[in-house]
């Protein structure tokens, strides 16, 4: 086993990670301090059996830290058995009141991976119609719905730019179990997943693992124009982002119309999401909301500082061109935003 | 009568259980309990043959062909008992004249090294220790309240606090 120079915490994520999402990914060259010095994050992020299933063949399977990561393998495995069986009743509970979701992300991604442990989720992304919103919202907060983990989204929500009738008319159908759910055609979820991770800054790596496995899980006739759409920007996001899986994890890119956006990032954007990756996940701002600091006020401006966005998502909360041009003016425009957002909400 | 009958012929519980199978073990999840298991090859392989009409002793007959190795009673009942313990069979009660049960060392060490790779193993799935330091770390995180630890979650067990 080669042992490569010592690198960031980042970096050795990125090594992990690298190619995990296929069936037999290729020899991991990190040492076992390496990866024990990851392997927390990785098993908090949710990527812990991906981490396991890249070491399993391989000496570092069999040390402590492989130990660890198989522990959060078999505790993976488990949770996607139990959280497939929650959707199927999910799935029964709304179509009983006449709702027909449309899935996004979490299952309809994890069956892209070897197994479905694989990959975690702990709630079911769930589209809705504006029409079926008030129906569906009653059922998830209900006493049939409450103990289900629904994240439910009128029309694609924040997600997409997409109407929800064109999503629903290219959806296609595939069986959990016993039961058919509507999920995005690939080249929609393809489009999905990578604004998804952009909004969120790129903060956690098994999203960016999530681009890749449904990049290079795509048919040959994959329609390029329908996944990267008429909005030039989301384009270059959905580009961008492949770019990312590519740098950092090794999804081929070759042979798409993305190809050469992928090799030519932002100078900014690689180390953007180094450092995010570098950060404590969950992120430092989910810890407290800010209203809490108006009964205390003390730690209001750590909060304000865990809350100053990264320039990947100020760029995408504001639809900003993925260019050269500085972060600073996108950054301060996502907390002129987010401030106006959080002050409208006592107006309400 | 009926539990040493259950006692005779052993029955795998099924309701309330998710079992999902892997290469070389079974990973069961009780969803009354809560609680989760690992059950290596010989166990996995001891609790599918409780069908409830397999005898102790046909048991230890069909898993000596499928192991390609002899079984010994202890391990057998070490099996057993283990399987009851981790509430995985139907009507179990401890045997009263059996005061504790064996623990893997000393079964390998009475069955000898060459039997020792057959010792069963029903091991309880903790939490790992990275997501045990966060909230939403349950197989089966549901609420409604949005999770601080997991962005996108939501959560309204009780149990999700800031860490």
């Amino acid at each position: 086993m080669r042992v490569r120079r010592s690198e960031s915490p980042a970096e050795l994520i990125a090594a992990v990670l690298t190619r995990s999402w296929q069936r037999d990914p290729p020899e991991l060259e990190v040492n076992e301090a390496g990866l024990a010095a990851v392997t927390r994050k990785l098993i908090r992020s949710g990527a812990g059996a991906l981490a396991w299933w890249r070491v399993r063949h391989s000496p570092l399977g069999r040390t402590p830290t492989g130990s660890e990561l198989r522990q959060a393998y078999r505790f993976q495995t488990l949770q996607a058995a139990v959280k497939e069986q929650e959707l199927r009743e999910v799935y029964s509970l709304l179509r009983e009141a006449g709702v027909e979701p449309l899935l996004l992300k979490g299952w309809a991604v994890a069956r892209l991976y070897p197994e479905p442990g694989l990959r975690q989720y702990l709630d079911h992304d769930l589209c809705v119609g504006p029409e079926e919103y008030l129906i569906a919202k009653a059922v998830k907060d209900g006493p049939a719905g409450i103990n289900y983990p629904i994240d439910l989204h009128r029309g694609s929500g924040k997600l997409d730019d997409l109407e929800p009738g064109e999503l629903y008319e290219r959806a296609q159908t595939v069986r959990v179990g016993d039961v058919v759910v509507r999920i995005p055609c690939p080249e929609d979820h393809l489009r999905i997943l990578c604004l998804h991770l952009m909004r969120h800054g790129a903060c956690r790596p098994l999203w960016l693992c999530d681009v890749a496995v449904a990049l290079e899980s795509r048919s040959a006739d994959f329609d390029w124009g329908r996944c990267l759409s008429d909005n030039r920007r989301r384009a270059d996001a959905v580009a961008c982002t492949i770019g990312l899986a590519h740098h950092l994890l090794g999804a081929r890119v070759d042979g798409t119309p993305v190809a050469r956006r992928a090799e030519r990032l932002p100078s900014w954007l690689l180390p953007g999401v180094l450092k995010q990756w570098e950060a404590p996940y969950p992120p430092l701002r989910f810890y407290a909301p800010m209203a809490t600091y108006l009964e205390n006020p003390k730690g209001v401006f750590r909060g304000l500082r865990n809350r100053w966005p990264d320039p990947i998502e100020a760029t995408a909360s504001v639809n900003g061109p993925l260019n050269e041009l500085p972060r600073l003016p996108f950054q301060l425009a996502n907390c002129a935003l987010r401030t106006a957002r959080f002050l409208g909400t006592f107006v309400r | 009568m009926a539990t040493r009958e259950a006692q005779q012929f052993p029955r795998a519980r099924v309701e309330g259980l998710v079992v999902q199978e892997l290469t070389d073990e079974v990973l069961v999840y009780d969803r009354k309990s809560h609680h989760a298991h690992c059950l290596n090859r010989t166990a996995a392989l001891v609790w599918r043959q409780c069908d409830g009409r397999t005898s102790i002793k046909q048991m230890r007959l069909r898993l000596a062909g499928e192991l390609k190795a002899p079984v010994g009673e202890e391990a057998l009942s070490s099996a057993l008992e283990q399987l009851g313990k981790a509430r995985l069979l139907l009507e179990t009660k401890a045997d009263p004249g059996r005061e504790r049960v064996m623990s893997r060392r000393e079964l390998a060490r009475e069955m000898g090294l060459a039997t020792a790779l057959t010792v069963p193993l029903v091991t309880t799935i903790l939490v790992p220790a990275a997501l045990a330091a966060a909230s939403c770390a349950s197989l089966s995180c549901a609420g409604a309240n949005p999770c601080l630890a997991t962005p996108g979650c939501t959560c309204s067990s009780g149990n999700c606090v800031p860490v």
